[in-house]
């Protein structure tokens, strides 16, 4: 991202979100901002409130207290002007099943603009269903069905996205490609995108902004980058040989280094020293330095540590 | 709200439930030209030939598809409230039944529009029908008995004789049907109304189905607030569409005599009652959550 975060215009802004169903909170007073041109990652446990969340910015639920500025707009005033340059695909893709992919696109599309033959295929190219337009949607896998849903979601051509699950049902491959997509939509063609996924590794690998609720409150909010950095010292794995020689090389100072585990030419050392540091210092006593891996913390560490397991 | 209406009528025409019904209605309508044909009520049987009415000389085809299309009115036709109600709580039910909804209402359309589009959908669906069942009934009269005046079915069975020119039929049928269409249709917005309170195809129709058998059975027990109340309930108006069609005339004037305050009559309850399901429909769907 080459602008700072505070240049950019709010494209999503909830201030004190809440829903609830009858004495049960789903949301408690969520506040989130995302700015153009991010791509936010929202995580959650289930029954976290994500889903809810994302019902609510898109005008499906009504808020129980709170507000959303969507685009510029104030959603429960002017839903109209919030949802026209937005593309969403809500949990599992849901389509006329009795009518063709083609059918589905453009009776969906056309409901945010007018939509071509032309801006259709392209469509589908993106998302590779060229070729199967034509069948029923009845006769789609699963797999296809969600690229069909994430097809009606940029029909229209969206400056924002929100994309709930989007690689449910996908296999491997199509999970790489719709992670290619996101990127390449992010950057190549600057739309904000707004994304909740279960999968950790997949946000952490595309997303550069992340909140992440637990039982319908915000836990945190902010940079990846940033939130992983703050989680402090990181793992190094170190190849070395002769491994009792490093040992004694770390030992001083005291504390500097601590040794998690020790193999026959390897060890696996949790420090707040760079990895260049530990390498100098190894090499400067005699020991040869065959490999050097820093393990930085994942998403999946911080998401553990701050919904107490996902529970 | 014109390209969702285009919309709706395009799903609805590629759906199965509003042709099993039409399939239905053929059949039935097939079932009493048939019966018609193989075993004619005695006044009709010889129907080609010639035979004596009272004092009148009778000369020519009594039974023709004029004749089948008003018996049918008088009787097949007054179960279509009972049938439409089953597709037009399908318009909106499944809807939310399959999750659509949640994909329509994403799009930057106003919620009434939406409604107003599924409303229009099941308007334009019951016309459909009444229009179905009375062209088809003149068909298959037409092919199985020939064309002819109209010898109006209940003064006929009354023992007395009202005749219609081929064009007065015509039009008394037209307006009858049309009636029909309207009585058709406040049980077609009482399934629309209840499509959005259950996120399900079926379940609304049948709904809309026992309230009114169940409406029909209470307006029918021998108790004076049933009397009182039956006038200003729709169930009571949902057979009247036939009484347009004249069954007497002035003997002075030898015009036909239209019942008019009893069609006014049933033009305003029907009217009443569809505004007030639409309106309960309307404001539910508006303010409901999509959470399906």
């Amino acid at each position: 991202m080459s602008e700072p975060a505070v240049a950019r215009p709010v494209v999503l802004e909830t201030t004190g979100l809440t829903k609830n169903y009858g004495r049960r909170r789903v949301v408690d007073q969520l506040d989130l901002t995302v700015r153009e041109g991010d791509v936010f990652g929202f995580l959650g446990p289930n029954g976290a409130g994500k889903s809810t969340t994302i019902r609510m910015i898109l005008g499906l639920i009504r808020p129980t207290a709170g507000s959303v500025r969507l685009m510029g707009h104030d959603l429960a005033r002017d839903r109209l002007g919030a949802l026209r340059q937005v593309g969403a695909q809500v949990e599992a893709p849901a389509f006329y099943t009795y009518l063709s992919g083609y059918r589905n696109l453009m009776m969906l599309g056309s409901l945010s603009g007018p939509v071509g033959r032309d801006d259709i295929e392209e469509t589908l190219r993106r998302v590779r269903l060229k070729g199967r337009e034509g069948d029923k949607v009845r006769t789609y896998s699963q797999g296809m069905r969600m690229r069909l849903g994430l097809a009606q979601a940029l029909l229209p051509q969206p400056r924002f996205l929100i994309l709930d699950e989007p690689t449910n049902g996908l296999d491997p491959q199509g999970m790489k490609e719709v992670r290619e997509l996101v990127r390449q939509l992010a950057h190549e063609e600057g739309i904000t995108i707004f994304i909740s996924s279960h999968l950790l590794a997949e946000v952490q690998q595309i997303c550069d902004q992340v909140a992440i609720i637990n039982q319908g409150r915000l836990v945190v909010h902010g940079a990846v980058s940033t939130l992983l950095a703050e989680q402090g010292e990181t793992s190094l794995e170190v190849g070395c040989d002769p491994v009792e020689r490093a040992l004694e090389l770390l030992q001083e100072p005291p504390g500097w280094v601590q040794v998690r585990s020790q193999g026959e030419q390897s060890l696996l050392l949790q420090t707040a020293a760079s990895a260049a540091e530990v390498n100098r210092r190894l090499v400067a006593g005699g020991v040869a330095v065959h490999r050097l891996v820093p393990q930085q913390h994942s998403l999946e560490e911080l998401f553990l540590a701050l919904t107490g397991d996902g529970q | 709200m014109i390209l969702l209406l285009r919309h709706e009528l395009a799903r609805l025409a590629r759906r199965v439930t509003p042709y099993v019904v039409l399939l239905a209605i053929t059949a039935l309508i097939l079932m009493v030209v048939l019966g018609f044909y193989y075993d004619p009520p005695g006044i009709f049987s010889g129907a080609r030939a010639e035979r004596k009415l009272n004092d009148v000389q009778v000369v020519g085809n009594m039974l023709n598809g004029l004749l089948i299309c008003q018996f049918v009115l008088k009787s097949l036709a007054l179960l279509l409230p009972y049938l439409a109600p089953v597709v037009a709580g399908e318009i909106l039910g499944a809807e939310g039944g399959s999750g659509t909804l949640r994909a329509l209402l994403t799009r930057p359309r106003s919620r009434s529009a939406v409604f107003g589009a599924k409303f229009l959908a099941a308007a334009a669906y019951t016309l459909l029908l009444c229009a179905f069942t009375m062209g088809v009934s003149l068909l298959l009269g037409w092919l199985a008995f020939g064309w002819g005046q109209l010898f109006e079915f209940e003064a006929l069975q009354a023992g007395r004789v009202v005749i219609f020119t081929e064009a007065e039929a015509l039009r008394f049928l037209a307006l009858a049907y049309l009636l029909l269409a309207l009585a058709v249709f406040v049980t077609s917005s009482l399934g629309l109304a209840l499509g959005s309170f259950f996120d399900n195809g079926l379940v609304p129709g049948f709904v809309a189905l026992g309230l009114v058998i169940v409406l029909q059975i209470a307006m029918g027990l021998p108790f004076e607030w049933a009397e009182t109340v039956r006038p200003y309930l729709f169930t009571s108006q949902l057979a009247q569409a036939p009484q347009v069609m004249p069954t007497n005339f002035d003997p002075e004037t030898l015009a036909l005599q239209v019942p008019w305050d009893q069609v006014i009559w049933m033009l305003k309850v029907c009217g009443v009652s569809i505004a007030v399901f639409t309106g309960i429909g309307w404001w539910r769907f508006v303010r409901k959550d999509i959470t399906c």
